[in-house]
Formats: C-alpha cells, structure tokens, sequence
C-alpha cells in the first residue's frame, strides 16, 4: 500500500505474477501493463490463448458469421458444419434490424447443413449444394454465404467452387463461402478480417446506383447491439446526412453493394472493420476517419470531425445546433445523477473497442477507470495505429488471405485533393488514424490483453471496483463476489446507449447499478461482524 | 400419425438439436471437484459456456485445448497435456473431464493415448483423476453427450465389491431445482443412494464469501467409485440406446439391476418412482410423499375446468416429451403434437400407447425434427399451448401462441436453475403455471376483466 492506502500496481502485478508458472508468467506479463499514457508502452496482444487458461475468446468462426455477417438480415447465413457451431450463434448477439417494406429477415433463423458421419467420412459438398438449394427454393434470398466450422476445413470440402457453382446456377442469387474455421487465427478478430474480404470482394461495389444526398457517409464497425444504429440513423438523418450503407448494423446487401458510391467512410469499431476502410480507399479512393458515437461529447466530437470534412458552412451550422440543443438536454439530465456516480471506479474488459469507446461514457460519469483491455484487439487498438509498421506478423496471422486491392479505373473517384486534405489535416482532422486506448487512460491504471480468470479475480479483491464489464461469460461469477457486472457485448438487454439519446440511458443505467441496495443484504445479520473481521485480519 | 421427415431435408432451420460436448459438459458439471476440458478449438468451449451461463445464470468455467491451424493438422496431444498442467496448477481439480469435439474427432486424434502418456510423463505428480468422454456432435446430440459421459464416469472409476443396501440414480438433463426435489424423495424413503451427477449446487449456488475456483458441491469421485456397491441402479431414462446407457453398462459388467424409468412428470410416472423405491428400500411410501400425491390429485380435479381438452405441442428431448406427453394427458389436455430433434424410434410405440389409454387419436410424433419444420406443421393446427425451449418462442410468437419454457436452453425467462417440474411437488408447479397461463389468456381476451376465476 502506499500513503493513501491505494494498492501499488506495480506490487499487484506481481503478486498475480507469482501464482502462474514460470512459463505462463513470462508470456502474460507482457499482456498486462501499468499504464504510462506518455511514455509509448508496449503491449503484447492477438497472441494465442494458453490453453487450459480460460479465456472471454471465441473462434474466428463467431468473429465473422456472428460478430460481422449476423447483423445483415437478408442474407441466408448457411453454417456448413456440425450442429453446435450454428445453433450456438443463433441470435446470441442483441442486434436488431428493421426490415424494410419487403419484410425479408433471416436474422431469427439459425441454418446449418448438421453434418453427420457419414458427410465427415466422404465430404459434405454434396450435403452443402442441397442445403443451399433448398434455401433457396425456400426463400429466395437475395444472397447466401456458407461459413466453413473446424471440421470442414479438415475434410476438404471447397465451399467455394460449390458457390460458384450455386450462384451460376440461380443467377438471381449471390452465393460465397467465409472459409473461417474456428482454429484460423487466435480468436473472433482472424474472423473478421476473413468477413471484411469476403464482403469486399463479393458485394461492395456491385451496384453503382447513387440515391443522391449532398453528405454521403458510410458507417464502419456498428452492430446495432441494443437499436443503437437506430439512434445513429435518426441524427444523421435530422442533420442531412445520407447513410449509404452500415457495416452491419441494420444493414442490407443493397447497402453494401451500393457503398463505395459513399464519399467518407466512419470507422466505429476499429478493430472489426478497418480493413473494409483501407480496401475501399484504395480501390474507390473514399478516406476514412475515426469516429465514436459512444458518450455525449464523443458524439459531439465526431460529428463536428464530419461536418469538417465536408466543408459545408450550413451542415457545421446544423451540428453545432443539433449539439447545443442536444448537449443541453444531456446536461440536465447529468446534473441530478453524477453526484452519485463521481469518483466510483470502474474495469472494463471487453471486445475490441467497447473496452476503449465507454471509458467516455464513465468519464462524463465522473468515474474512474481503474483498468481496461481488449478481448481479441491487436496491439494498435492500444497503442494507436502508429505501431502497425513494427508489428509481427506471426503464423496465426499469416494463414489469413491478404487479398490485393488496386484503383478501378471506372469507379475510382478522388475525395478530396492532395491539397484539401492538406489543409483539412493542417486544421487538426486527422485520417486513417486510431490513436488507441492507452493514451486516454490514466497514469497507472491497468491495462491487460485477454485477461484470464485469475487476474480479473484478483483485481476485484484488491482494487474494489463499483462496477465492472465484460460479458455474460464473465458475469455470475464477478457478481458472486458482490460486484455488478455489466454485460457490454449485449447491454445487458438494455440500451440503446449511441448517441446523446443514448448517453442518457447509459447515464441512467449505471446509477442504478453502481448504487443498487442489493450487494449490503449478502451478509446475513447473524453472521457476527467481529468474525468477519478477525477473519480478514488472519488473511492479510 | 407418426412422421419422420417426408422429404429428407439437408438444410437445418432453428434445430432442436444442441452439440454432445454441452451435455458432457452439464454432466462434468455435476462432479465434485472436477474441470471440464474440451479437446479442440477455444471455439466451442466458449459457445457451450456462454449457453450453460445464460442458461444456468451461474459460473461455468470450461477449458479448452485451444487447437491452431497446425494443431489441427499435426495432432492435439502437446495442447492437451500443457491445458492439463495449466488446468491442474491453477486449480487443482480432483478429476479433469476431457470432452472430445468435432475437430479432434474428424482428426483422428488418439486421446486415450495422450492421457497414457501424459500419465507416465508425470509420475512424480499426484494426479486428478482424468475422464474420457468421446463427443463427437456429428453423432448424437446433447443427450447423447450427457449420458455418455455418466458411463464414461462409472467405466472409468467403478470396479467389483461388495453391493450394499444402496442404490444410484442416474438423471437426465433437469434443472438443480428438480435434482434437489429428487434428493428430497430420496430422503424421504431413509435409504443410502448415490445420485449422479449432481449439479444442483455447481450451477444453482450461493453468494460467496470468498473466491471459489470450482464452485462447491457436485457426485464425489468416492461416491462414483461406490456406485458398483449398489443394489440397483435407477436410471432416468427410457429412450437412451443401450450402449450409451450406464446402466446398461453396470449390469452387464456387475450384473447390478438397472430399472429404467421416464423422468417423473405427473402421477403416473412419478407412481413409477414410487413404486420402484418401495421396492428397492422395501418400505412403503413416506406419508408425505402420499400426501403430496394427494394433493396433486385434488389440484388435478380443481384445475380440470381450465384446461380440459387444450391441445399442446411439446418440443423438447426424448425423454422429455414422453414425460411431459404423459403428463399432460394425465390432466386431460392432448398432445397434438410431440417433436424431438433426436432419433428415438422407442418414442413411437411408448406416445401411442398413451393415446390408446387415454382415448385420443395418436399425436404426431416428429423425430429427428427442427423447429421450422414443426411450424409448419403447427400452422394447420389448432393447437392452445406450446411446451418448448426458448429456441420456440420465434414460432410462438409468429404463431401468436403462449409457450411454456421448459428444457434446455431457457434464456428468455428468469429462473431455469428454480424451476421445478418432477415429483408430485414439481408436477403441481407445473400444472399452476399452465392453469395460470390459460386464466391470464382469458381474462386478457375478456372485456370485463373478472378478477375472480
Ligand atoms: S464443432 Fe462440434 S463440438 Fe464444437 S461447437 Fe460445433 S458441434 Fe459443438
Ligand atoms: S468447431 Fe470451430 S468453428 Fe465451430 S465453434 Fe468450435 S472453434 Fe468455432
């Protein structure tokens, strides 16, 4: 302890040290960190996931149909594998959607070719054209994609000449294959660049019908988790500004197809989706800025960096009002809760940039974070794009394609002039750039890349947090020891908390977590206090 | 009318189906002192978690031995036996359950051999226990996984001795409330039992005082290794395969009597017990017990003008649909439907009999069915209730019908881990919550809104 009876971190690094074996020390201690937001500090982060060491991670096979693919509801998400995989992913990621006047959604429908011995014995393609026949006898879907699960990878099968055959065959209908085996990469994110190719190279691009608007943006790495994306839609919509296409909340495969008509791109969730951002610029020369609509003054921020970019004096005019109106609002309701929320702490352990975008949403909270990481980032996510160049492409990187994108000479289209954006930069706007979680975040605090049980455990008991997130996976647990848990990949069936809107239910929702009565009744009354105390006093 | 597929379908919509490592993991669960280790990629580990989590509402810690792209293609055995070591130093678990899955099937992996070799490696250490279940989802499902793995258990830590005034009980998939109302019968009778595998503190417990790696309670590796001791055996089931059974397995290897019976849903099935624990304790039922029984028939006879002649569909597991069939019968509504996502070719005779006792026209019974397919056969029905899993709400609510969650998984309602439905107790809380549902319906679609019904 130090003078203010704050534990050192420096000393609860160790101590959580000293419990791994020596190996197992070695690799995550460079995965957790004591901040420095100056000094550039390295963390180590996307390396493989000890086994036998529970971890919050999933498969490349969730990253790309569940994470990327599941939000879009008129494509037929067929999962080419044995039964769990599919049912697994079925609805358990509170996106919603708003069909529109065709009403097609296949979001509530889990497919899957639920193979047997036999396919697993003598290869399941011939299963797999059936069941893309007959999806598409059943629902003539505007598209279906197949997701190759761990043991097809192994047989063999080739969903993609299947596809090709199957798309040439209905010629109304685009099929491809996501060739995301749950063992490629070291988690969901090897699944996303996997999704991001595929999207790019089978329908982005493919319909240049431009549906006009003076302001024309895409939204990057939105999942619509909790109707975020409708908040989202509404102001751009009440600002002038036309949302091509999301990738992929609420979105449609028109909308991808149509997005490279787009003139800017915004990158939400960087760690999913920044690749779509690069592919696009380089092949339709759209530049991309990093935006966060999570937080009240995030939001403002991030509007005003659009409105910057289009140098438009009446949209700068309409999101100063629209701030100023909205900033108001917010305020108010800010005013009755934060006294109740200043100086709580909080830990956030969760995703590949939720962990970093909600820290705004505390902070205007008045709280504290005491600690933060990612799930599935890579080290830019933490340390800002600037390190890109000096990080190691390993093996489990390696086996995920890297396709080659060049100009199209048709569809190519200059956004801005070296000159612009020259100047744009000179006045602060700054593109393709990420600056990370770790210069945000206090001196000391904590910073740890796909924490393990262990750790998060010992960090409850020595830094006492009011609140802490992260995912259901981790949520019974954390709350048996008396400290709520908020589920950030679902909102915990809350929401939506994008956008001003959005920062007022947040606001709302942690008041009554962080000052619920409910953790005082875990002590029973005839547990007599002098017990527990002497008890504490013979542990420490 | 009894329908398997008409036309054989490739594509699965909304299966009812989940994967054999979910039940193998259920039944690790309900070890003491045991971690669960599923041999393939991080993947499936995490999936089944999250689903036995929301389900359960409770920690569910499952390792994985992380399978890479070169794992999949040189052979798991260094990942399993580093996941041990890890598991085992961060832990120390009394048994390790491996659960194969998929990947490490379709590869051919020799598990058993690494668990030999691993074993010989590490003489100098005292060892946990490690268990071996093969749970390949591409044959069989979550039942299958959840069986397989008791007799792995019973294979692996029983040999010959002397039988004791004892019996075992092998469940099926039910919640922790049911097991508890189980051990309450049990103990009602006053006779030694080992009941396996018991999960009703590991995944229905307590707030903590302190951290607890591996949640308290759970069948011991001692009480496994007793149950070739016992008497007889009960197993929970009537529409397991034999070779899958590890009851079957007990009398074959130690000749120890094996009475199956359905889970005990409603009088008859709980008679069933009943009578099977006079037997074997050679008393006669507890007068609580019979009290109960006697209640659940008063309740049967008031609870009638509500619910006579309503016709269900029930979705669930094998077994589960018998139980519930029968049940419902019991209290004079019609199971017009009864759809499994397995196979049990043993459902067929065991649902027409019950329609000739009770007088109804045989149901249609839907083997080897996903949930699209039993909407469809629903949307030419006239049915008034459907009993299913939360996975059924979609065609609930499409078919602006009321659901009655029960099964695996239940994600959509609070309290799966309370919710009680075995036992002439569990029996009438069902029956409430049924009764309950069609007053609440008819007071809905009344005008006046009468309070008293
Ligand atoms: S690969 Fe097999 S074990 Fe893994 S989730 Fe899929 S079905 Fe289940
Ligand atoms: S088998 Fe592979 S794809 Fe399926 S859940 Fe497991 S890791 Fe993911």
């Amino acid at each position: 302890m130090n003078n203010k009876g704050i534990p050192i971190p420096e000393i609860i690094k160790d101590n959580i040290m000293s419990k791994y074996p020596a190996k197992v020390a070695k690799k995550r201690s460079k995965s957790m960190v004591i901040n420095d937001p100056v000094a550039s500090i390295e963390i180590q982060a996307n390396v493989r996931t000890i086994p036998g060491i529970i971890t919050q991670r999933g498969c490349s096979y969730a990253g790309c149909k569940g994470v990327v693919l599941g939000p879009t509801r008129d494509i037929v998400n067929l999962t080419h594998g044995p039964i769990g995989c599919g049912f697994y992913s079925w609805l358990t990621r509170r996106n919603q959607t708003q069909p529109g006047p065709d009403g097609e959604n296949y979001m509530p429908y889990c497919f899957s070719t639920d193979m047997q011995d036999e396919n697993i014995v003598f290869g399941g393609e011939k299963k797999l054209k059936e069941a893309i026949q007959e999806a598409y006898d059943i629902f003539h879907p505007k598209a279906i994609s197949i997701f190759s699960t761990c043991p097809v990878g192994l047989i063999g099968d080739d969903i993609h000449s299947v596809a090709v055959e199957m798309k040439e065959k209905f010629g109304d209908c685009n099929v491809f294959g996501f060739s995301c085996e749950g063992y490629k990469g070291v988690s969901q994110s090897a699944g996303h660049h996997i999704a991001n190719n595929q999207l790019f190279k089978h329908l982005v691009g493919n319909d240049d019908t431009n549906t006009g608007g003076k302001f024309r943006i895409n939204l990057l790495g939105e999942y619509n988790i909790g109707g975020d994306a409708f908040l989202l839609e509404k102001m751009f919509e009440d600002l002038g500004i036309t949302l091509v296409a999301t990738f992929s909340g609420n979105s449609s495969v028109t909308q991808f197809e149509r997005s490279h008509t787009a003139d800017l791109n915004c990158i939400m969730c960087h760690r999913s989706i920044n690749y779509v951002a690069e592919m696009m610029e380089e092949k339709y020369g759209i530049p991309w800025l990093k935006v966060n609509f999570i937080g009240a003054e995030s939001t403002a921020k991030s509007l005003r960096k659009i409105a910057s970019f289009f140098r438009d004096d009446e949209l700068s005019a309409n999101v100063e009002k629209m701030i100023t109106e909205k900033m108001a609002i917010v305020k108010e309701q800010l005013k009755e809760i934060y006294p109740r929320t200043e100086n709580k702490t909080a830990m956030l352990f969760v995703g590949g940039s939720r962990a970093h975008h909600y820290q705004d949403l505390f902070k205007e909270l008045g709280m504290k974070i005491l600690a933060a990481g990612y799930e599935f980032a890579h080290r830019d996510d933490y340390e800002g794009r600037e390190v890109l160049p000096t990080i190691k492409v390993d093996a489990d990187s390696r086996n995920i394609e890297e396709i080659k994108v060049e100009k199209d000479p048709a569809k190519y289209k200059e956004r801005l002039s070296p000159e612009e954006k020259a100047s744009l930069e000179s006045q602060g706007l700054q593109f393709n750039n990420y600056d990370g979680m770790m210069k945000e975040m206090d001196p000391k605090s904590f910073v740890i890349d796909d924490i393990s049980h262990w750790e998060s455990e010992e960090l409850i008991k020595t830094l006492k947090p009011d609140i802490f997130c992260a995912g259901i996976k981790e949520k019974y647990v954390i709350q048996k020891s008396g400290v709520p848990l908020f589920q950030m990949h679902s909102y915990d069936y809350g929401g939506p908390f994008a956008g001003f809107e959005g920062a007022v239910n947040f606001y709302k929702e942690i008041d009554r977590r962080v000052n619920t009565k409910v953790w005082g009744l875990m002590q029973a009354p005839w547990k007599k206090e002098a017990s527990i105390s002497a008890s504490l006093i013979k542990a420490s | 009318m009894i329908k398997t597929k008409e036309l054989p379908k490739e594509v699965t919509v909304n299966s009812c189906n989940l994967c054999s490592p979910l039940g193998a993991s259920i039944a690790f669960k309900g070890i003491k002192n045991c971690m669960a280790i599923l041999h393939g990629s991080q993947g499936c580990a995490t999936y089944i978690r999250r689903y036995m989590i929301a389900h359960f509402r409770e920690p569910v810690d499952i390792a994985s031995s992380s399978f890479t792209e070169d794992t999949a293609v040189f052979g798991g055995g260094e990942k399993l036996k580093n996941g041990i070591d890890n598991i085992i130093s961060q832990y120390n678990p009394e048994v390790i359950g491996i659960a194969t899955s998929c990947l490490s099937e379709t590869i051919g992996d020799d598990v058993s051999r690494y668990i030999q070799e691993y074993q010989k490696e590490r003489t100098a250490m005292n060892l946990p226990e490690i268990i071996l279940t093969s749970t390949p989802s591409y044959n069989g499902n979550h039942e299958t996984g959840f069986f397989k793995t008791q007799r792995a258990l019973v294979e692996h830590l029983c040999s010959q001795q002397e039988k004791t005034e004892q019996f075992t009980a092998f469940i099926n998939i039910i919640s922790p409330e049911d097991i508890r109302q189980l051990k309450e019968i049990f103990q009602s009778f006053n006779y030694s039992y080992i009941l396996m595998p018991d999960f009703s503190d590991t995944l229905d417990g307590g707030s903590w005082k302190e951290f607890n790696k591996i949640p308290p309670g759970g069948t011991s590796v001692d009480e496994i290794s007793r149950v070739s001791s016992s008497k007889t055996n009960i197993e929970f089931s009537i529409c397991i395969n034999s070779k899958i059974s590890p009851g079957d397995y007990l009398f074959e290897r130690f000749n120890i009597p094996n009475i199956q019976l359905p889970i005990p849903i409603g009088i008859k099935a709980t008679d069933q017990l009943m009578t099977a624990l006079e037997e074997i304790t050679n008393t006669t039922i507890p007068i609580n017990l019979e009290n109960q029984r006697r209640r659940l028939i008063d309740a049967y006879s008031d609870a009638h003008k509500y619910i006579f002649g309503k016709k269900v569909a029930i979705i669930g597991h094998g077994d589960l649909v018998y139980s519930l069939a029968s049940f419902i019968s019991e209290v004079g509504m019609i199971p017009l439907i009864c759809s499994t996502g397995g196979t049990h070719e043993k459902l067929i005779p065991l649902l027409t009999q019950i329609a000739e006792e009770y007088h109804y026209p045989v149901p249609q019974i839907c083997l080897d069915y996903d949930h699209d397919d039993i909407e469809s056969e629903l949307e030419g029905n006239d049915i008034d209730l459907i009993i299913g899993s939360s996975k059924a709400y979609k065609m609930a609510k499409k078919l602006k019908k009321p659901l009655i969650r029960i099964g695996f998984p239940i994600h959509d309602r609070f309290g799966a881990a309370a919710k009680l439905t075995i036992g002439y107790q569990g029996t009438r809380s069902l029956l409430n919550e049924i009764v309950n549902l069609f007053i609440q319906i008819q007071q809905d679609e009344n005008p006046v809104g009468y309070t008293y019904q």
